[in-house]
Parts: structure tokens; C-alpha cells; sequence
């Protein structure tokens, strides 16, 4: 190999030089086989026991009615997302806000809609008509009754507590931006309002991506809860079936694979986003908040 | 708004100052980093503010333009009061959009840059003066050019911050305040971040500036831009000012033991 320096002897070599050889594969494989033995295993008593009922699952994998409430538990995650980043930008902003009466509003909803259960606040948005029975406007009113539907509740109770959620994440952001950046932009003369909008938030943006994108994940499952006020999204249209032919684990089943796959795909995307617009910073921190 | 309190009015002989500081205290905590700090500046001076770290240099420059809000004193520049108004014999802050509209006509380029990253060198040029100066898209755009090319970045004009070197980082911050054709412009330690050999860069694209008849308060360890450049240096230490005087005297032949020691140890 190289000899570093001339007045070294060169041609013969005297030792061994290259890559060592790795330790202890043997007992890596012995792990390895272990490991796929058992889940061929286990894989096997599932799909041949008879415990599950194959035919049924894939009877109704593409039933209408499961395709129905698929559709809605995308449309109820992409609503109620859409809502709870708004909210949450809204209540980051707050949050900074030099008015103190201000940031305690944003402080207060926080501590509201984080320090009580998701499944509790659906239930009390449906019903939410016994106690605001009308709301109106001058002469104008409406039966709360008619406005929230269990569609309305479960948009509102997932949207407005995602929104508490969101308000943490985008102040991390913006508390991630360095204290320079918005000094350099007051020195040139930019308002409040400025600063925000063009320098921190974008800047921001990298740092809230990857954990929205967690949450957007989170919030796919998260939708099954409002199957309690009935607003026939996957899980709601799974239990009506079972509730007719008694094939209950084989509809769970389903109703799980495609959670499952929906899950898959959107940690995908979530993969690519990270790499997209992810620093360092925030992956280490979601990494480590997993381990 | 009212006159100015007898012992600040600035006579016809003070016109001429572009940036006066008067009695500037400030505080952290229980720490007492500037005690009374006055100085004026000429339009079209240069004045440099060296001293050992710690002495409240920096921290008097940010008062300059209320990054730190002094806790005691006033700025005015061009005969202006700066984030304040006398009302009635009561001071009271200006509203934001006025103090923001005159923090324009006060530049400042940081030690650290602070380009914003999220944009690109001619995109950080023209922000505030579509922003601020309300200019249309284009004319920001042109003078953005104009003033980059004017420090030698031409053809960086689309590179994003981390693209570029510190030196180069440094010339489009400057290229940033100047856009906004400030009435004085401040530089905080302007060249401490950068790699010994782009440092030159920065020193000469200063240079120009200084001859162009930018009035600038400078506060900087570069002792030969001191000498070359400034019309006046001020020798700061423990929170006050000890010495100042045409720059080529106070460097050569020092009066006061403390610059004395301060000028022995970085030579």
C-alpha cells in the first residue's frame, strides 16, 4: 500500500492492510433466521387457522359503503388539518404577541383543548345544541341542531383541538428562527406584521413540516374516534356492517388494512417532505421523541 | 410636537450633526453596561469605536437604534428624535409604524450577517424597499442590482446566503442598508465573523462607502481601518467613553494609560 514516506522501504509489505472482517456473524445470523422463522409462523396460523374469515375480508375490501367512509375519513383528515394549522399559525402568532391579554387567550385555549380528552370533545360539539339550542345574528337565526351535523361536530371537535396541538409546533418554529433575523429586518425599517409574514414564518416553515406532517398521520387515526356521533367515515361504515352480519373481526380487519395503507403512504410522503424541506434539527428532534 | 428640551435644542452650529447620542444608560439586570454615553457625529463622518469586549461598545451601538431600548437618554438623527416623542412635557414611544419607517433611515450591518436565509442576495436587497419604500417590483429589483454590483456581487445576485462566503455575505448586508439610502449607517463589529483573508473585502467595500460620504459610526478591532478610513475614534471602556480624537493622534499618542494598555496588547 502507500507508503507515507519515500525513505520508507517500499515493495514488500509487512502487514495485512484492507477492510477487517466483521465479528460475530454468525450469531447475526442465527438472530436473523429466529426472527423470520416466528413471523412465517405466525403469518401462516392467520392466513390458513380459519380464525379469519379471508373470503369475507376481501368480500368487502372494496364495498361501497367502506369505500364511502374512506373517502370521508380523507375528507375529515384534510378538513380538520387544513383548520388546525390555521388555527395553529394564529395562535403562535398570539402566543408571541406583546400584548400580554393576548398571548394568555392563546395560552388559555391551549390549556383547554390539550387538557381534555379528543373522544370528549367530539361528544360534547354534537352535542352542543344543549346548551346554544339557536344561534343568530339580528333578526337571522338557525337551530344549532340543523348546523352541526355529526359531520360539523366531528370537523369541529378534530379541527379546534388539532389547532391547540398546531400552535405548539409553529412556535417552536418561529422560536427556532435565529433572534438576528428579525433584528435585521426591524434595522431595515419592516413592522411587525412584515417580519412575520416574510422573514420568520417562511423560515419557520422547515422546522414545522416534519411534525405536521406527523400529526396529519396521527389525525388519520384519529378520525375512527368520531365514529361515537356516527359521522360515517371508515370506521362508522365498518361497525354498520358488522352490526348487520356479525363478521365483526373480519371488518375490523378491513378497516385496519386500509388504515394501515393510508398510514404507509403518508409516512412516505412525509419521507420525502423531510428530506424536502427538513434541517437536521427538527428530524433529530422527531427521531429522538420516538426512541 | 414641542421643542426639545433646552439642554438638547440643536442650534444652528449642531446642525451640521447627523447622529447625536446623549446620556445613553443602560442596565442588564444588576449590571450597569453603559453609564451615560453622549456622542455626536458629523454629517459625513466616519467615526470608529474601539475598546476592549465587555467595555459596551456593541450595546451602544444597538441603543443607537433601539435594538436595546437605553434605559435613560436620547438619539436623534438629523434633528429627529429616535423611537420617542415629547408630548406635553411627557416622553412617549413613537407609533410602531413611524419608528419603523425611521429605523430605515438608521442601517445597521451585524457581526453575523443576518441576511435572511430565506432569500436570495438580490431578493434580501430589495425587500424593504418594496416593503417599505413601497417600490414598485421591478424598480426594487433594479436598484437591488445596481447596489449589489456596486460591491462587486453582480453575478451573485440569485445566490441563496448559505451559498455564498462570509465575506460575500457581508457585502450584500451592507448592500441591504445602503439601499435604503440611510442617513447614517452603523456597523457592529463588521469583520469579527469572517475568515482572515475575506476580511479585505469588506474593509474596501467599507471604504468606498466612507467616500462616498456615508456618515458611519464603526465599531471594529481593525485598528489599520481605524487609522486609514475614520475621521475620529472613540476609545471605550467599562461602559464609558475614555479617549477620543482624530483617529492618526488617539492611535499614535494616547493620553489616557487605558488606551494605552488597550492598543499595546492587539498590536
Amino acid at each position: 500500500m502507500a507508503n507515507a514516506s519515500p525513505s520508507a522501504v517500499s515493495g514488500a509489505q509487512d502487514y495485512l492492510s484492507g477492510k477487517p472482517r466483521v465479528l460475530g456473524r454468525g450469531k447475526r445470523m442465527a438472530v436473523t433466521s429466529l426472527v423470520i422463522f416466528a413471523a412465517a409462523a405466525l403469518a401462516a396460523y392467520i392466513l390458513t387457522s380459519g380464525a379469519f374469515n379471508w373470503t369475507v375480508i376481501w368480500a368487502f375490501f372494496f364495498h361501497p359503503a367502506i369505500l364511502s367512509g374512506l373517502a370521508m375519513t380523507l375528507e375529515l383528515t384534510a378538513l380538520s388539518m387544513i383548520v388546525g394549522v390555521l388555527l395553529g399559525v394564529c395562535l403562535a402568532v398570539m402566543a408571541v404577541s406583546r400584548y400580554p391579554a393576548v398571548s394568555a387567550a392563546s395560552a388559555l385555549y391551549v390549556w383547554m383543548f390539550r387538557g381534555t380528552p379528543l373522544l370528549v370533545q367530539l361528544i360534547f360539539w354534537f352535542n352542543i345544541a344543549l346548551v346554544f339550542p339557536t344561534v343568530g345574528f339580528g333578526g337571522w337565526s338557525v337551530s344549532v341542531n340543523a348546523l352541526v351535523t355529526p359531520f360539523m361536530a366531528a370537523l369541529l371537535g378534530l379541527g379546534l383541538n388539532e389547532g391547540a396541538y398546531m400552535s405548539e409546533i409553529v412556535r417552536a418554529g418561529i422560536g427556532s428562527v435565529d433572534k438576528g433575523q428579525r433584528e435585521a429586518a426591524q434595522s431595515i425599517g419592516l413592522g411587525g406584521g412584515q417580519v412575520m409574514a416574510h422573514i420568520i414564518l417562511p423560515q419557520a416553515l422547515k422546522v414545522i413540516i416534519p411534525p405536521t406532517a406527523n400529526q396529519t398521520i396521527g389525525m388519520l387515526k384519529n378520525t375512527s374516534l368520531v365514529s361515537v356521533i356516527g359521522a360515517q367515515e371508515l370506521l362508522t361504515k365498518s361497525e354498520d356492517i358488522y352490526a348487520r352480519n356479525f363478521q365483526v373481526i373480519e371488518l375490523l380487519i378491513v378497516a385496519s388494512l386500509w388504515y394501515l395503507l393510508m398510514t404507509t403512504i403518508a409516512s412516505g410522503i412525509q419521507f420525502w417532505l423531510e428530506r424536502r424541506f427538513g434541517d437536521d434539527r427538527a428530524i433529530r428532534r422527531m427521531v429522538g421523541e420516538q426512541a | 410636537m414641542n421643542a426639545l428640551a433646552p439642554s438638547v435644542a440643536l442650534d444652528t452650529a449642531a446642525a451640521r450633526v447627523m447622529l447625536r447620542a446623549r446620556d445613553i444608560t443602560k442596565s442588564f439586570g444588576p449590571h450597569l453596561v453603559l453609564s451615560g454615553v453622549s456622542l455626536d457625529v458629523k454629517r459625513g463622518e466616519v467615526v470608529c469605536i474601539i475598546g476592549p469586549s465587555g467595555s459596551g461598545k456593541s450595546t451602544f451601538l444597538r441603543c443607537l437604534n433601539f435594538l436595546e431600548v437605553p434605559d435613560a437618554g436620547g438619539v436623534w438623527v438629523d434633528g429627529e428624535r429616535v423611537a420617542c416623542q415629547e408630548i406635553d412635557g411627557v416622553l412617549w414611544e413613537l407609533p410602531a409604524r413611524v419608528f419603523a419607517r425611521q429605523r430605515a433611515s438608521i442601517g445597521m450591518v451585524f457581526q453575523r450577517f443576518n441576511l435572511f436565509s430565506n432569500l436570495t442576495a438580490e431578493e434580501n436587497v430589495s425587500l424593504a424597499l418594496r416593503l417599505v419604500k413601497r417600490l414598485p417590483r421591478s424598480e426594487a429589483r433594479d436598484i437591488a442590482r445596481a447596489v449589489l454590483a456596486s460591491v462587486g456581487l453582480e453575478r451573485f445576485i440569485h445566490h441563496r446566503p448559505s451559498q455564498l462566503s462570509g465575506g460575500q455575505q457581508q457585502r450584500v448586508a451592507i448592500a441591504r442598508a445602503v439601499a435604503m439610502e440611510p442617513k447614517v449607517l452603523l456597523f457592529d463589529e463588521p469583520t469579527s465573523a469572517l475568515d482572515p483573508e475575506l476580511v479585505h473585502e469588506v474593509l474596501s467595500v467599507m471604504t468606498g462607502l466612507a467616500g462616498t460620504g456615508m456618515t458611519m459610526v464603526v465599531v471594529t478591532h481593525e485598528i489599520g481601518f481605524a487609522r486609514e478610513v475614520s475621521d475620529r475614534v472613540v476609545f471605550m471602556d467599562g461602559g464609558g467613553i475614555v479617549e477620543q480624537g482624530v483617529s492618526g493622534e488617539v492611535l499614535a499618542n494616547p493620553s489616557e494609560p487605558r488606551t494605552k494598555a488597550f492598543l499595546s496588547k492587539i498590536k
